[in-house]
């Protein structure tokens, strides 16, 4: 307990607390910048500080990887490309906010909504760092491979006007996801002789051409969404914020609690979160749950607040992990867990034991770096917004620029461009036909995490497919699943098939 | 001729060859003109990542110039390894890459670069596979692992990080030593295999150390027995391996840097000197000890000899498994 006192008087002390600041300040950047990511920037920022002290280099780390998770809706807002693929989901209800003249509380809503569902996963998984840990464990790959599954049915099927659409765009996406060596047996599958897809698809460039790219394609041939309708109130109310917020608050606990569990499953993350929290947030409106003026897809102000607060809460949960097993839940804690074996130190069950000041102080800056991006964001909105006011033209090519100069620098190949522009290309015509690119997207994430580990779980069983059923965890998913499908077929008997509605991107 | 013109002319003369001189041993000294990038054909934060970084943290103690770690990801490896090759052999790009250089040819085919289109500088850690399982299990040795496979042919579940890696091939080489049959089950890396052993999913699990280090030291896992002779610092008990055993193979994961074949031989020279004065300085040694690899030095041609040897053991295995 000690430690954790200690660990907060490092934390707050001046040089560390402005070292966070910096780093949420660089994570907000990176995260607005359509194609900088979170690994990247903290790859690139390892050598550089090699030279500083674990603790404060790592107040640099947690910074940027807490700011990338903010700094990602205020792009998905304001020009409907998210700068971080955990911000597609926010991009949905954000943007027509914009459009509605309302970007200000719109981005003050992502921004309160992103410390609060941080905060509350700090919150809930501080007291249980020892306990997450070996839970994290006990999830096997059949469980893994029914929460990917539950996962993806929830988003394609909940995923708006047709449902058919949404589901054949997630099998396109889980097809997608086969290219490569297969994991299981290392054959090459659908890699057409070319060695590039030999690791498969990469899946940073695809989703930077499915949403950033496709975008810029879609504005560019005059798509239903242009120019803004109504001048930018581009300010908003920290105190009017704050009272929505609370009104929204059991959206946000779910948002939260959502991004906290999905956080400890390892590979489905904090690009699942958003987009799950916001089916939810569809689905309360459908029912009437929640009260809304608005129709889903037209601005609604939960659709904002939920994604943000689910894809932080993130962070808590795929931290733990990754600190007291050393097993990385994401891109961003992989390397962090590299950098802390650069530094000599070990994460794992015995980090907290040997290296306690090292272990409570990043634990504590998890934290203490919501108060920071906080801080940081709202210092920068205005810079931001400003973008708002520059040609269309002038955006548009700037984002497709930096879309692509992402996708190349996150592998330093140009095959990845190719990639963005392909996916920029497919995501462009699955706008003008209705497909929804939020399932492809998650198809694309999903396939491996679902396929691999059932299929490991059938290994495992030596073909015993009971062992779906005997996991409890396995057990309520399918459960899930059934109930969804069950709504499926409810919703399909009722409405009167006709065309999907066109012109609606992220939907 | 008057003595002024032959004056001048000596003088000019021994400034010329003066010039000449110097100049030639000046541009062997010109290396590096300008920053060594190495390219990782990994995932950044990874094995060789770690390894790499570790190894070139004091750099600027022997050269001028400084040295990047480029990470070049994509097609499994493919994509950096074939960069690496491609690059202006001036010894200014190099490769980094582990014993996948030997075992990718193995199991795929029509790749466009091999281990051949490079020249190694030197081999610069040595880590090993090892067999680990649970307490609860009660195996304290890898004969009763063996015992208990015998009594279960094709049940017992022994996770491995990858299929074909150095760490697969060790199963297999227990498997074909003891004649015995075991459910080989591949995961995404040393962190999911050594998660799924504590989860008791698995059985055993054959990861490539120091992963694993923490949980055995903390008393989650049980060392049986390891691939090749390891020295782990922190580990508490006797590294006991193949040799040891009498299985007749040994399978070290080694880390290498590769430099394109056309790279000229004084090149060669002077990178294997200066990478060997990195790999032999305490600051790398105590660094790869700390966290549990092996330090070790083989420069270039002893680097040549000692990767064939693994790659001959490696290809033996492969066939085993195939």
């Amino acid at each position: 307990m000690e430690h954790l006192f200690s660990a907060f008087g490092t934390v707050l002390y001046p040089t560390n607390l402005a070292l966070l600041l910096v780093g949420s300040s660089l994570g907000l950047l990176v995260g607005v910048l359509p194609g900088l990511s979170s690994p990247m920037a903290l790859a690139i920022l390892i050598p550089v500080t090699f030279g500083m002290e674990p603790i404060s280099a790592f107040m640099i780390l947690i910074g940027i990887f807490i700011g990338t998770k903010t700094g990602g809706a205020f792009s998905a807002i304001l020009m409907r490309t998210p700068g971080t693929p955990a911000a597609a989901a926010t991009a949905a209800e954000g943007y027509p906010m914009a459009q509605r003249g309302e970007a200000g509380r719109a981005m003050g809503l992502a921004i309160g909504a992103s410390f609060v569902g941080g905060m509350l996963s700090w919150l809930i998984t501080l007291p249980l760092v020892g306990v997450i840990g070996s839970y994290a464990v006990k999830i096997s790959s059949a469980d893994l491979a029914m929460i990917g599954l539950m996962a993806l049915t929830a988003v394609a099927g909940l995923s708006g006007q047709d449902l058919l659409k949404g589901l054949t765009a997630a099998c396109l996406g889980l097809v997608l996801s086969t290219v490569g060596v297969d994991e299981l047996t290392g054959t090459p599958r659908l890699t057409m002789g070319n060695y590039h897809l030999l690791g498969g698809i990469p899946f940073l460039a695809a989703i930077i051409g499915l949403f950033a790219v496709a975008t810029v394609l879609v504005d560019v041939s005059g798509g239903a969404v242009s120019k803004p309708s109504r001048p930018q109130s581009n300010r908003f109310n920290i105190l009017k914020t704050a009272g929505e917020l609370w009104i929204m608050r059991k959206t946000l606990g779910v948002g939260a609690a959502l991004g906290a569990l999905l956080g400890i499953v390892p590979g489905v993350g904090s690009d699942t979160a958003g987009w799950l929290s916001l089916a939810y947030v569809r689905n309360r409106i459908a029912s009437g749950r929640i009260q809304s003026d608005r129709e889903m897809g037209s601005g609604v102000p939960e659709g904002v607040a939920a994604p943000e607060a689910a894809n932080n809460a993130v962070t808590g949960g795929a931290t733990i992990p990754m600190l007291t097993l050393g097993i990385p839940g994401d891109g961003s804690t992989a390397i962090m867990l590299g950098a802390l074996m650069l530094y000599g130190l070990q994460p794992g069950p015995l980090f907290f034991g040997e290296s306690p000041d090292v272990a409570y102080s990043v634990l504590v800056a998890l934290g203490i770096a919501n108060f920071t991006t906080l801080i940081a964001a709202l210092i920068f909105i205005r810079p931001f917004v400003a973008v708002l006011r520059l040609d269309r033209a002038v955006l548009l090519g700037a984002v497709l620029v930096l879309a692509l100069v992402g996708a190349y620098a996150s592998s330093n190949s140009s095959f990845e461009m190719l990639i963005a522009l392909l996916f920029g290309v497919l995501g462009y015509f699955m706008h003008h036909m209705g497909f929804s690119i939020p399932a492809l997207a998650l198809g694309l994430i999903l396939g491996p995490v679902i396929e691999s580990n059932f299929r490991r779980a059938l290994m495992i069983s030596r073909g015993d497919l009971g062992v779906f059923l005997t996991s409890p965890i396995s057990l309520i998913c399918i459960v899930l699943i059934c109930c969804i499908a069950l709504k499926f077929c409810v919703d399909l008997a009722r409405k009167p098939s006709g065309p999907a509605k066109v012109g609606e991107l992220n939907d | 001729m008057n003595a002024r013109f032959i004056k001048t002319g000596l003088k000019a003369a021994v400034a010329a060859i003066t010039a000449s001189i110097v100049s030639t041993s000046a541009m062997a000294e010109d290396f590096p003109s300008k920053p060594i990038r190495i390219i990782n054909a990994f995932a950044p934060g990874g094995a060789t990542d770690t390894a790499i970084r570790g190894l070139t943290a004091n750099a600027d103690t022997f050269i001028d110039q400084p040295i990047v770690i480029e990470s070049v990801t994509g097609g499994g490896g493919v994509t950096g390894i074939l960069k690496a090759a491609k690059s202006d052999p001036d010894g200014h790009t190099l490769l980094v890459a582990d014993t996948v250089m030997t075992t990718l040819p193995l199991f795929q085919d029509n790749l466009p670069v091999s281990a051949a289109d490079f020249k190694p500088i030197g081999v610069f850690n040595l880590r090993g596979a090892w067999l680990l399982t649970r307490p609860a299990k009660g195996w304290k040795t890898l004969d009763d692992f063996v015992a208990a496979a015998k009594a279960d042919p094709g049940g017992m579940t022994v996770g491995v990080p990858s299929l074909s890696s150095p760490q697969h091939m060790a199963v297999a080489a227990i498997e074909d030593t003891y004649g015995i049959d075991v459910n080989i089950i591949p995961y995404g890396g040393g962190a999911p295999t050594m998660g799924a052993l504590l989860g008791d999913q698995i059985d055993a699990a054959m990861p490539g150390a120091p992963a694993g280090l923490d949980s055995v030291t903390a008393g989650d896992a049980v060392f049986l027995v390891a691939s090749t002779d390891i020295e782990l610092q922190k580990f508490e008990g006797e590294i006991i391996s193949f040799n040891d055993v009498g299985i007749p193979h040994d399978l070290g994961i080694w880390t290498a840097v590769w430099a394109p074949k056309d790279t000229p031989d004084d090149v060669m020279a002077q990178l294997g000197e200066i990478f060997g004065n990195m790999a032999t300085s305490d600051e790398w040694t105590e660094f790869a000890r700390g966290y549990g690899v092996t330090p070790m030095w083989k420069p270039l041609d002893e680097a040549v000899a000692y990767i064939e040897k693994s790659s001959d053991s490696m290809g033996k295995l492969a066939e085993i498994l195939k």
